[in-house]
């Protein structure tokens, strides 16, 4: 192959970057909630599509993106509260697919409230106008709105790393994730964790909805187009590591990006391939502690 | 999209799930004193998926029909009732349902499909079911041709007729390097093979990019897509993505100006009214869909042609359901009548009769004369392509189609020679030749 000219490989940098930026936001919430709570949660990227409906219809009563961007995160994280209080707390203790059936349940339950609510019509969110325009990246013109969904991924990254390692909370966190008895023993209050827990990692499938929407029309199966990728990203960065989820998004949303440019056929082929290839290797993934 | 509409539907949908709860036994009940015994169509489209707003068109269209013919008397001195079940954009799930709606139900006909993968998997097995299946939206020529059997129909025009239209549209201009962004399953392939292989008999000159994007169905991101498209140079595109994924292919294609850089742009069915509705915004009453491109929208465009008839179907349609048609909406609109035509000229719904009946049937759809094509089933049909413009005045969309013209039925529909040499050889049809995945 010929040498890339420089635009076009910035250009391709920037398209993994968003898909990345997009594949972090949906896996750093679903690690996060099974690195604590020990649950797959399979209605996790339900709720990003719940979160774009909500997007959609707060921004069009508003006229604001910026009010469901306030709105809707917090929607998200109540959810999420509710969702461990009602129903997760109940099945720490019980085998593996109970809690598979319930969050399927759950899956179900979200699908048919969102027919109901806004029927099965597409749902359109628009971006901000100050970011709708196309901003110049080497002599190439390039969405805005992409650049700045990445810079405002990781400086939500970073605010998520400062506070699982940098603030008492963020310890608590973690205490509770990695002893959940011994939390206990020395005073935390683990189900209290547990719900917080749940709720911040709802609140960042809320985030994805709001600030994901403008790229995408929104429609009811919205969650299947990014859901396998997701847990390709979790399973390669390793169940329950952020960092993790991290790395996992960059391979995956560059593989994506250069895949569709060097074998677009085998482009799909590339990411099972990495991922098969960390199972082999690294069964606990890239980031994974090795369980005891 | 419109906040009124959209704040209309959301409380409907409140309203409704109480309505739901309150109106099932007395509507039950109503329903057992029917007299005569009715006829029976089954609908099978996408109510979920990426689709899904193609499918709900094209309940509207059949509900239509269905109440507008019960209202006069029925079909035979019969009423129709119909039933309508989600194929989830899957083929095994569309099988199982279509099997159920005629063994369980007890369907007469079916009408179904909007993606072609779908409707592929169920034509195999309507001969065991004995059943007419009329086909109104989904697109790719081997539901007729390939996988063809006497009892699937196609009331519309398929990719073959559509893209043969739009290649004469854009062998008009001067554009020589043309390349393809399309869903990678049958419909995309066919729909590109075709368009570039009537381009190539209207200009030798052609060149046929060998970069060429096939995302597949419900990518969700295009754009590395566009990004190597644009890094190809084309001056001309073809874009048979559709549904959900064009709305969302031209969300993202604009931020990259793609539409600038490219010198025209044609997409046989990616701007059909559910995309309008989609790309519209009410504040400040502009859309999103790019002006000075090129679309059939998939063969219909309420504004066209202007005849008394057709106009007034439009404005009861808009009475009834409070939005424009969607080319959906019409088609299946028209196979219901197809089907009424042929049981009324046989007399009874007796399924052999009827495809009898059907083969060479000329009806009068709203906006088209529709001639059923007796050897291979498939409806000859004029398909108008047009330009989009702004319309300020046109609400809640903003854009319309204008400069329609309409390619003649006749002048688009694949030889019916050609058709059944294939079938006879067994041969893949020879634009495939021009999909080059790389």
């Amino acid at each position: 192959m010929n040498m890339m000219p420089a635009d076009s490989f910035a250009a391709y940098v920037l398209n993994g970057l968003v898909q990345a930026a997009c594949l972090f936001l949906l896996a750093s919430g679903l690690t996060l909630i099974f690195g604590v709570l020990g649950i797959l949660n399979f209605a996790h990227a339900a709720l990003f599509m719940l979160a774009a409906y909500l997007a959609a219809q707060v921004s069009a009563w508003s006229g604001s993106f910026w009010v469901a961007l306030l709105v809707v995160p917090p929607v998200l994280a109540l959810l999420g509260a509710g969702l461990e209080r009602g129903l997760l707390r109940r099945v720490y203790d019980v085998p593996v697919a109970y809690q598979l059936l319930l969050t399927l349940g759950v899956v179900l339950l979200i699908k048919d409230l969102v027919k109901l609510l806004w029927g099965t019509a597409w749902k359109t969110l628009s971006e901000p106008p100050m970011f709708s325009g196309t901003m110049m990246v080497l002599g190439r013109p390039y969405p805005l709105y992409n650049v700045v969904y990445i810079g405002f991924v990781i400086l939500l990254g970073l605010a998520l790393w400062a506070f699982l390692s940098r603030t008492r909370l963020g310890k608590v966190v973690r205490a509770a994730a990695m002893d959940r008895d011994m939390a206990n023993a020395v005073g935390i209050n683990v189900p209290l964790v547990y719900t917080g827990v749940c709720a911040l990692g709802t609140a960042l499938a809320g985030i994805m909805g709001v600030f994901h929407g403008p790229m995408l029309n929104i429609h009811l199966d919205v969650d299947h187009d990014y859901v396998v990728e997701a847990f390709a990203v979790v399973v390669i960065g390793g169940l329950g590591s952020v960092p993790g989820a991290l790395l996992g998004a960059l391979l995956v949303g560059m593989l994506d990006a250069f895949g569709i440019l060097i074998i677009p056929r085998f482009q799909m082929a590339f990411i099972y391939m990495v991922m098969a290839a960390v199972l082999v290797f690294r069964p606990h993934g890239l980031f994974g502690v090795r369980e005891a | 999209m419109a906040s009124h509409l959209a704040r209309r539907t959301f409380l409907w949908g409140l309203s409704a799930t109480g309505a739901v709860g309150l109106s099932g036994p007395l509507w039950r009940a109503h329903t057992a004193w029917g007299a005569a015994e009715p006829i029976k169509i089954g609908l099978l489209m996408s109510f979920s998926g990426v689709v899904a707003a193609w499918g709900r068109a094209g309940r509207q269209g059949l509900k239509m029909a269905v109440e507008e013919l019960n209202s006069q008397g029925g079909v035979l001195g019969r009423q129709l009732v119909m039933k309508a079940e989600d194929d989830t954009v899957n083929g095994e799930v569309a099988v199982r349902k279509a099997r159920r709606l005629v063994l369980d139900w007890g369907a007469d006909l079916i009408i179904g499909f909007n993606a072609s993968g779908v409707a592929l998997a169920v034509c195999p097995i309507m001969p065991e079911l004995k059943r007419i299946l009329i086909v109104p939206c989904a697109d790719s020529p081997s539901i007729t041709n390939e996988k063809g059997n006497k009892y699937i129909f196609r009331s519309h025009a398929n990719g073959y007729q559509t893209s043969a239209g739009g290649a004469a549209f854009a062998a008009s201009r001067p554009f020589k390097r043309w390349t393809v962004i399309g869903p990678d399953y049958s419909y995309g392939w066919d729909a590109w093979g075709t368009f570039v292989a009537h381009l190539l008999k209207h200009k030798a000159d052609v060149d046929v990019l060998a970069v060429q994007a096939w995302p597949k169905l419900g990518a969700g991101t295009y754009d590395s897509h566009i990004t190597k498209i644009l890094d190809a140079k084309p001056e001309g595109v073809y874009c048979p993505l559709w549904g959900g994924d064009f709305v969302t292919f031209v969300k993202q294609a604009r931020r990259h100006r793609f539409f600038e850089q490219v010198g025209m742009f044609l997409t046989p069915a990616g701007l059909a009214m559910d995309a309008f509705y989609a790309l519209a915004d009410w504040s400040p009453r502009t859309s999103e869909v790019p002006l000075d491109i090129y679309t059939a929208a998939h063969g219909y465009w309420p504004e066209h042609p202007q005849t008394a008839r057709h106009t007034q179907w439009v404005a009861q349609f808009m009475e009834r359901e409070g939005e424009l048609p969607h080319v959906t909406a019409h088609d299946t609109y028209a196979a219901v009548y197809f089907y009424k035509q042929a049981v009324e000229q046989a007399g009874t719904t007796d399924t052999e009769a009827v495809i009898q009946a059907l083969e060479g049937m000329v009806l009068e759809s709203p906006a088209y004369r529709k001639v059923m094509r007796k050897e291979d089933h498939q409806a000859i049909t004029d398909v108008p392509w047009g330009i989009t413009k702004e319309a300020k005045d046109l609400e809640p969309l903003f854009v319309r189609i204008t400069d329609i013209r309409d390619s003649k039925g006749e002048d688009i529909v694949e030889p019916i020679e050609e058709i059944l040499e294939r079938r006879k050889t067994g041969a893949e049809p020879p634009w495939r030749k021009y999909v080059l995945k790389g």
